[in-house]
């Protein structure tokens, strides 16, 4: 079940809505619960037996190592800390990296491992994510953990967050579970928030798909420069447009509920370099991969060859958890490198370079990093990029044809992943009476043009007479 | 409801007002005018914040609740199926995951007004630019075409070959074959502009130089040239009776036939025809008219499907046209294989291989041929071979449309010996 289903919004979350304004405070989180596990269920209930084992180690090894930490057992707390992540990152490797490794053992070794085909439990790579946080704070003093089981499940499960993040630490949320009363400005600030999401995934993301993935079944040998630079760029528009979105839809979600999530994107095409791409792309898993692996690392306090080879480690790191392949691999490798560029040779000599010139260069640095992203292969990456940098002549009819068609949504994304909207936005309803009454008309226009896409979604004519 | 100094909401003015906790010692026009200015922007965004959260709320549970309380449809003309209905509960639909998805479908397909929405996303889409939907071309003056099919190179030489081994096999007979182009290799000028498509046309021709012993009967030349007219239903993917009558007037002299001399009456039958292609893109904006011709003659003829005992005096098919499918108008859809015989009295039998594009022209065939067999290799499983031991054909023709043939699997299977 995805927020952009019709069956999420118009089903389990009304249902989830209702039930919570009607259930006293002091259920809530119990019921709050309850929605996240059977959110988890849904598509997968196979996998929630699984859940529960994972929630009752980890409950038990945060209790265990609190206990631990604050009698000064060392090298006990140590071990178990070592074990319990451990356990979690092998859920994480079973069920993501195991293909990958079978079929790298198997091209290196000849030999045919055959992997299972198993589908993933639904927000592995968060909530273990998620998970190793809770156990590193906890082992540093950052937090006691949960001393309710409930509300443990509840931080790792809770359902905006579960599919796809943001990932919280457990010291940001914690205080919320003990208070979030439902407040009316709250909620509507979550609905805002949740419809501007909902449109970036189905108005903007859905529409610009479409254009990439007409031009992506091409042969990439074929491709023109303008076809291939078309294909990256509404790319990247569309996984900004869908993850933001995904992102916004959670945030929103959340605040229905009166939790408030940290954001995931700051308008990160607006970067100046790609160290602050990071900072404003996925904002809390860069800061993640910060605080749990940089910086236990030695981070930038050590010598520059440490310094280089801590950032590799992250980007390495960070490529592998969007995907278990080598073009992520790749791409991981590429962003680690540009970002030790910027940090241990280009020091001081970006910041004589304009801003737009910087803003532009980023952009395109990062475009380029996304052909490895959604190529298939490594070699098939490359052919793209050679065929960007004019190795396949410049454009053609089809080029054409594809540009016209791709031009408004491209426009309109590139208006949209500027702030300027958000800003006027904020800036009208500041006003007040009629612009208020504007923008709830605004609302209704995007939420009837996201119900009219979600059902094209699912729109499929059974052909029992073709010929 | 509004108390703007609760130390929470407090933060984001924190950068103008450095100290707001602190009571204010003095009253100082300027700054308390700001603050009251400020106070009321915030009080203006967060009413903006209750009616959303307001209106988010009925418009979601308003539409579940019409959703919910409609009565489910059965079947979806628009879409040409049958829609999902309530989920049913079972412990192994529970377990095997096929309850949730159910549910997922249920939500979508029983949607207060489903059609409307595909109509109003479709409408958005093309504000947008989009020229193609579902897979369909959407073309000039309301045409919806389907780009050329791909050769399946495989497929299509076993086909050559076995259409080659069976003329090879039987040279007493007449075989010729024609491949009717689609739409979006004959009405070009109505294609998006620039879009790029397989030239399905020199695909025809490739097929063609690789036959032996049969005779290519090219229909192309005749159907460009007559491209301002309407050869193809806009919004299905069949050629019009209008269109398979300029390509038995141009290939008749090849078939040993003297077309141009018969006169038609021509009725339309259906004005509101929405096609297969109107179904697969969900542009549902044009209606087809179906005609049929009536040659001008004294022949007689019945015909017969198969397995059905029922003798018919007609080649139309006039329930379909209540129907959704309004093109089975034409001899009432595919049969295996359906046998007219006719008092046309010329000596000649003719045994058709054919997909459905052949079931509008027969109408304009049966005045020459004593008897016509259809046989549509999809759905026939008997050998051809075995045909000619009963029959005493005279002539073989194949007749197919582009789309169709190039992908065909089954005729090398009917004409194998």
């Amino acid at each position: 079940m995805a927020f952009g289903d019709l069956f999420f919004v118009f089903g389990f979350l009304p249902v989830c809505l209702l039930l919570y304004i009607l259930t006293p405070g002091r259920f809530s989180n119990v019921l709050l619960l309850l929605c996240s596990l059977l959110f988890f269920a849904w598509g997968t209930p196979e996998y929630l037996v699984l859940m529960l084992c994972a929630l009752a180690f980890n409950y038990a090894a945060g209790r265990e190592l609190a206990a631990l930490r604050d009698s000064g057992k060392k090298v006990l707390s140590g071990a178990v800390f070592a074990t319990s992540v451990l356990a979690d990152l092998a859920l994480l490797g079973y069920w993501k990296y195991a293909g990958f490794v079978l079929e790298t053992v198997n091209a290196v070794f000849g030999t045919s491992f055959a992997a299972r085909e198993l589908p993933l439990p639904v927000g592995l790579s968060f909530f273990t994510f998620s998970l190793i946080s809770y156990l590193a704070d906890i082992r540093r003093g950052r937090t006691d953990g949960s001393k309710d089981p409930l509300t443990f499940s509840l931080y790792v499960t809770f359902f905006p967050k579960l599919a796809s993040g943001p990932i919280v630490p457990y010291p940001e949320m914690e205080a919320q579970f003990a208070h979030h009363p439902f407040s009316w400005r709250r909620f509507g600030a979550g609905a805002r928030c949740f419809l501007i999401g909902l449109s970036k995934k189905i108005l903007l993301a859905n529409t610009l798909g479409t254009t990439f993935y007409a031009l992506s079944a091409l042969p990439p040998e074929s491709l023109t420069a303008a076809f291939a630079w078309l294909c990256a760029l509404s790319y990247a528009l569309m996984l900004y447009f869908d993850f933001s979105g995904y992102s916004d839809m959670a945030v929103g979600l959340a605040g229905m509920f009166g939790f408030q999530l940290p954001k995931n994107f700051d308008y990160p095409y607006l970067s100046r370099s790609v160290s602050e791409f990071w900072r404003r792309w996925h904002i809390t898993l860069g800061a993640w991969f910060r605080e749990y692996v940089y910086i236990p690392l030695g981070g930038s306090r050590v010598h520059p060859f440490r310094i280089f080879l801590n950032l590799m480690a992250v980007w390495l790191l960070t490529g592998l958890w969007h995907g278990a392949g080598l073009t992520f691999l790749l791409w991981g490798i590429y962003h680690g490198l540009l970002v030790v560029l910027e940090k241990l040779v280009l020091k001081g000599v970006l910041e004589t370079i304009p801003n737009a010139v910087r803003v532009v260069l980023t952009f395109l640095l990062v475009v380029i990093g996304w052909v490895f992203f959604f190529s298939a292969t490594p070699a098939e990456a490359f052919t793209r990029l050679s065929r960007m940098f004019f190795l396949g002549g410049v454009a053609d009819g089809a080029a054409a044809y594809y540009a016209l068609g791709a031009l408004r949504p491209l426009l309109l994304g590139a208006a949209a992943a500027l702030p300027v909207g958000a800003r006027l936005g904020r800036e009208l309803a500041r006003r007040g009476q009629p612009w208020t009454l504007l923008s709830i008309f605004y609302f209704a226009a995007l939420l009837l043009l996201c119900v009219a896409g979600m059902m094209n979604d699912t729109y499929s004519s059974f052909l029992y007479a073709q010929f | 409801m509004e108390q703007p100094n609760r130390p929470r909401r407090a933060a984001p003015s924190v950068r103008n007002a450095p100290a707001p906790a602190a009571p204010r010692p003095q009253p100082r026009p300027v700054r308390d005018a700001r603050e009251t200015r400020k106070q009321a922007r915030l009080r203006a965004l967060q009413r903006q914040s209750v009616w959303t959260g307001a209106f988010f709320l009925a418009a979601i549970l308003t539409l579940a609740a019409v959703s919910l309380a409609l009565p489910d449809r059965d079947f979806s003309p628009a879409e040409n199926r049958r829609l999902k209905q309530f989920p049913v509960f079972s412990v192994s639909s529970l377990l095997n995951g096929s309850y949730f998805n159910d549910w997922n479908s249920y939500a979508a397909e029983q949607f207060a007004g489903r059609d409307r929405w595909i109509t109003l996303d479709l409408a958005f889409r093309r504000l947008l630019g989009a020229k193609e939907a579902n897979g369909v071309l959407l073309c000039r003056d309301g045409y919806l075409m389907e780009p050329p099919a791909a050769p399946d190179t495989a497929a299509l030489e076993k086909s050559r070959d076995a259409i080659n081994a069976f003329a090879a096999r039987h040279p007493e007979l007449s075989v010729s074959m024609a491949v009717v182009p689609n739409a979006a290799a004959i009405l070009t000028d109505r294609l998006p502009e620039n879009v790029p498509l397989r030239d399905q046309l020199a695909d025809i021709s490739a097929f063609a130089s690789g036959l032996e012993g049969v005779q290519f009967l090219d229909v192309s030349p005749a159907l460009l040239a007559h491209s301002g007219e309407p050869l193809y239903y806009k919004t299905d993917h069949h050629w019009t009776t209008y269109g398979a009558r300029i390509a038995f007037e141009a290939i008749a002299p090849a078939l040993g036939i003297d077309g141009a001399a018969m006169g038609y009456d021509t009725y339309a039958v259906s004005a509101d025809f929405e096609g297969t292609l109107a179904a697969k893109s969900g542009c549902h904006d044009t209606l087809d008219v179906i005609e049929i011709a009536v040659p001008r003659t004294d022949v007689l003829f019945y015909r017969a499907d198969e397995g059905d005992p029922a003798r018919l005096a007609t080649l139309y098919d006039d329930a379909s046209l209540s129907g959704n499918d309004k093109y089975a108008v034409f001899l009432g859809g595919n049969a295996p294989r359906t046998d007219i015989t006719t008092t046309a009295g010329t000596g000649r039998t003719l045994l058709l291989f054919k997909d459905s594009y052949a079931n509008c022209f027969v109408q304009f065939l049966y005045p020459y041929f004593d008897r016509i067999i259809l046989i549509d290799p999809r759905y026939y499983y008997a050998s051809a071979d075995d045909v000619l031991r009963r029959e005493s054909v005279t002539d073989v023709l194949f007749l197919y449309n582009a789309n169709t043939f190039f992908t065909d699997r089954s005729l090398s299977e009917v004409l194998a010996p």
